[in-house]
């Protein structure tokens, strides 16, 4: 970033040989045990046979379905999230700031408790379905969804954000003059959206399918709660891993992070080979459109259906935790509403202890990742020292890697002692679950501290510099507070992308440690309704909670 | 206050020149200006002089001692970037004080010093504002303060006014100006606008693709351009091929690499009589003067005539009679 004259010194090594053991240790080396893994089979040395046995039984089966759920989620979640960005940006209606934090829900959601959202909302016995069925006066059984179209309506749900904020990113950086110039050229609304708007959001929707598709793949709550005996990539590991069969669970991790990974550089590759879009001179004008009266009607109205369908699952889960335990059976809607689920919950120090490991295990994930994320970004980013991009590529793989191919690799690493865990067993230790957070959430932390490092203006830096600012001196007054927003937001995120982790903690978890959404699952599995959504409430409490405080912080930080 | 010697200073990116080898010498109290087009290797050469940009080859001496190798913090070298590069998390006063905090000055000549420089740039009243919020002329001046106030021996400008509109460009420049003269501190100043250079400089060093053209005063680069490139850069000048000139103007005494630059004033222009013809193809009036475009000795020429002349108004498609100022006839050598 700049080319001023630096010299490499001590501290920075101290600092790049902590980043470099874990990088080492709990990136790379966990991919090797992996494939060491899925090589080996019944003690013969090196084999193909793995494979060979996964590819004529199930693998070719679960593969398809995990390819094609995943693209029925793109589909689903393109339409919804970029028609909610559409009209967000283009039509006034009232109360837009507040709807625009409706908007966001699902990414605040704790995958797992979007899950069981939905199952309370339109499973079998689920409100929405009861309620639909009495209007139109049939069995509920009419509309409960289950299998394929509860998987993507789930998706759908909890992934959509990422077309809504990437076109909404790409919305408002485009130059509205485009738009009038068309206009007056004498396009049409429908010409102008094809030929002009569609163009300039084609990176924007490339880059969101590309997330959504490998999230789809990764997915593991909504396939295990509602796909029944169908088969996909990410229950087929768990289930091998449940049998004992580590070999084969390895194998499946190994083909479904290749598929990951590929996808993830393909994205890199596609994003960076983009022409930059050309600054112009003076500030753009917000891009616009006008519409009719009834086209706007038609509009507003079919996005209030869909806020209201966003708002329905958090509506729900809160709801049920307040129905009296046994009181609620055949009717429509539930009549008896008491705090009793919530006064038994905090009444027992066995059931509090969860949400306790869920937040401590989180703080020491955040820990780790700061300590690794942001120092490697400030190497990355400042320094220039041979390696640096193969570091920034090898940290920033655990993104494109499955939450349960990230749990399987630990297990088969560090079920036995290694150097890097100072030979001792970290499975079944209270280490192993914040490690698997640490390293799913090392690539966004990084990434949030190197953007702002980007963005950071590298004169800043010479400027402290002439004025004969120590280095240490410059990080400290100059580079730390600037940055500080950006890393700040990454540290929240972190933290809430913990709180609720589900799919690597179950494969993790011992009785002693287990973290809020595994017990919300046992809770479930003992048809104890009520106790599960007063977890599934008080986990997204804690997560608006956060953020509240983040909103909070920001705007202090921006008006201050 | 202190003076600058660059010793075959160079800079090479790779297999890219930025800067061949020059020797170049500033003296105490000077306001010298680093001119030429982008590209041509002047920001480069100022951040070498700051310590942000190590050189390949040369040496860097201030006051006769050699810095090529301190680190920018012990060079005694203030720097205006063309962006400010203010702190944007600090207020006014937090900026202009950053230097003399990291200096370890005591903490009541640091208020002392900050309030009598932002006096001198008319900031006073906006000490305690975050910088932000300020217009982009007061930011310019937060920035100068910034880089004055730590009293460096030497002063770099880079490019500072480019991100300004027009008037307040002149009216910064002239602050410049007078803020260097209270101060008498050593300036070098770059930029790409040949009229900011010369209203601004004692002496300029013209650059064209990381190569030195001339040094001089603003008189001499004007009147005596040393080649073509300086001729045309500073005073737009005409060049005439050794072909042209005797064909039309009939002065055969130029060598085969040389061209006659002549300044747009000096071509005198009239209805009739003559031999050089012309043609008027574009005419603008800008209130003091009147620029017209000329076809003629098969290329295009500038002539400036003085809007007050009344002896002379063409209109554009008219023929014109072209004839040179004796005084203005000089030869220059093709780079």
């Amino acid at each position: 970033m700049n080319s001023g004259p630096k010299r490499f010194d001590n501290s920075s090594r101290v600092m790049l040989s902590v980043v470099v053991f874990f990088a080492a240790g709990y990136i790379l080396f966990p991919l090797y045990a992996l494939l060491k893994e899925s090589l080996s089979s019944a003690g013969h040395g090196a084999s193909l046979q793995t494979y060979a046995h996964l590819f004529r039984s199930t693998l070719p089966e679960a593969a398809f379905n995990s390819v094609a759920i995943s693209i029925l989620s793109v589909i689903g979640s393109g339409i919804a999230g970029t028609f909610i960005a559409y009209v967000f940006h283009f039509l006034d209606f009232p109360a837009k700031s507040f709807f625009s934090k409706i908007v966001l829900i699902p990414l605040a959601l704790p995958p797992l408790v979007g899950v069981i959202s939905f199952l309370f909302l339109v499973g079998e016995s689920g409100m929405l379905s009861r309620i639909l069925a009495s209007v139109f006066g049939v069995a509920p059984a009419f509309f409960s969804v289950n299998g394929w179209t509860a998987i993507v309506l789930v998706h759908v749900y909890s992934f959509y954000v990422f077309f809504y904020l990437f076109v909404s990113a790409a919305l408002s950086r485009m130059d509205g003059a485009m738009l009038d110039a068309s206009a007056s050229l004498g396009a049409a609304r429908g010409r102008t959206i094809r030929t002009i708007l569609l163009p300039a959001l084609t990176p924007a929707l490339v880059g969101s399918s590309l997330m959504t598709f490998m999230s789809s793949m990764a997915s593991f709550s909504a396939p295990l709660l509602f796909g029944g005996t169908t088969r996909f990539l990410t229950l087929e590991i768990y289930t091998a891993k449940l049998n004992g069969d580590n070999s084969a669970a390895a194998g499946l991790a190994i083909l479904l992070s290749v598929i990951s990974v590929c996808l993830l550089l393909f994205l890199r590759w596609w994003q960076d080979s983009r022409i930059r879009s050309t600054s112009l001179k003076g500030v753009p004008r917000k891009a616009n459109i006008s519409h009719g009266k009834w086209t706007k009607r038609i509009l507003l109205t079919l996005m209030s259906v869909l806020l209201i369908l966003f708002a329905l699952p958090v509506f729900t889960i809160v709801l049920i935790s307040l129905v009296k335990e046994g009181s609620w059976t055949y009717q429509i809607f539930p009549d008896v509403f008491s705090v009793d689920n919530y006064r038994r919950f905090f009444s027992d120090a066995r059931l509090v202890e969860p949400i306790l490991n869920s937040i401590w295990m989180s703080l020491l994930a955040v820990i780790i990742v700061i300590l690794v994320g942001v120092t490697a970004a400030f190497l990355i980013k400042t320094e220039r020292f041979r390696g640096n991009r193969l570091l920034e590529i090898i940290l920033s793989l655990p993104y494109g890697i499955p939450g349960t191919v990230i749990a399987v690799g630990l297990i088969v690493t560090f079920n036995r002692p290694t150097i890097f865990s100072f030979q001792s067993i970290l499975v079944g230790t209270l280490w192993i679950m914040p490690i698997a957070y640490a390293v799913r959430n090392l690539p966004l932390l990084y990434r949030s501290a190197a953007a702002g490092l980007d963005a950071l203006d590298p004169s800043l830096q010479e400027a402290a510099e002439t004025l004969g600012s120590s280095k240490g001196r410059t990080v400290r007054k100059i580079i730390l507070p600037v940055i500080m927003p950006s890393v700040i937001s990454g540290i929240l995120l972190v933290f809430i992308n913990s709180v609720g982790e589900f799919v690597s903690s179950i494969l993790l978890y011992s009785y002693g440690t287990r973290p809020v959404s595994v017990e919300i699952l046992s809770q479930l599995r003992l048809f104890n309704i009520g106790g599960a959504s007063v977890y599934g409430t008080l986990l997204t409490v804690l997560v608006m909670f956060v953020i509240a405080l983040s909103n909070r912080f920001f705007r202090a930080s921006f008006t201050s | 206050m202190s003076s600058v010697r660059l010793h075959n200073l160079s800079k090479s990116f790779g297999a890219l020149r930025a800067l061949a080898p020059l020797e170049l010498e500033i003296h105490e109290g000077e306001f010298f200006s680093l001119l030429g087009p982008s590209g041509c290797g002047k920001t480069t050469l100022l951040r070498m002089i700051a310590g942000l940009e190590t050189p390949s080859s040369g040496s860097i001496l201030i006051d006769n001692s050699d810095i090529t190798s301190l680190p920018p913090q012990r060079r005694n070298v203030g720097i205006v970037f063309q962006n400010y590069a203010l702190f944007p998390h600090m207020s006014v006063f937090e900026n202009v004080a950053y230097g003399l905090e990291a200096k370890k000055v005591p903490e009541n000549e640091v208020y002392a010093k900050v309030q009598r420089i932002l006096q001198k740039v008319h900031l006073q009243e906006k000490a305690n504002v975050q910088v932000p919020l300020l217009s982009g002329g007061e930011q310019q001046r937060v920035a100068v303060a910034r880089a004055v106030v730590v009293e460096p021996g030497v002063l770099l400008f880079d490019e500072p006014l480019s991100n300004l509109d027009y008037a307040l460009r002149l009216e910064t420049r002239t602050e410049i100006k007078r803020l260097q003269r209270e101060v008498g501190i050593t300036t070098i100043y770059v930029t790409h606008d040949q009229g900011e250079a010369l209203a601004l400089s004692d002496r300029i060093a013209v650059l064209k693709g990381g190569a030195l053209q001339q040094v001089g005063t603003p008189d001499e680069l004007y009147f005596r351009p040393g080649n073509a490139f300086t001729a045309a850069f500073i005073g737009h000048a005409n060049l005439f091929s050794p072909a042209a000139c005797s064909e039309y103007f009939g002065i055969t005494s130029l060598m085969e690499n040389e061209s006659l630059a002549i300044l747009p004033e000096e071509i005198l222009l009239s209805g009739a009589g003559g031999k050089a013809q012309g043609r008027i193809i574009d005419k603008q009036f800008s209130g003091a003067s009147v620029e017209y475009t000329l076809e003629a000795a098969g290329q295009l020429v500038k002539a400036v005539r003085p809007s007050s002349d009344k002896g002379f108004d063409g209109e554009v498609g008219g023929l014109v009679y072209l004839s040179l100022n004796e005084s203005g006839q000089r030869k220059v050598r093709n780079e």
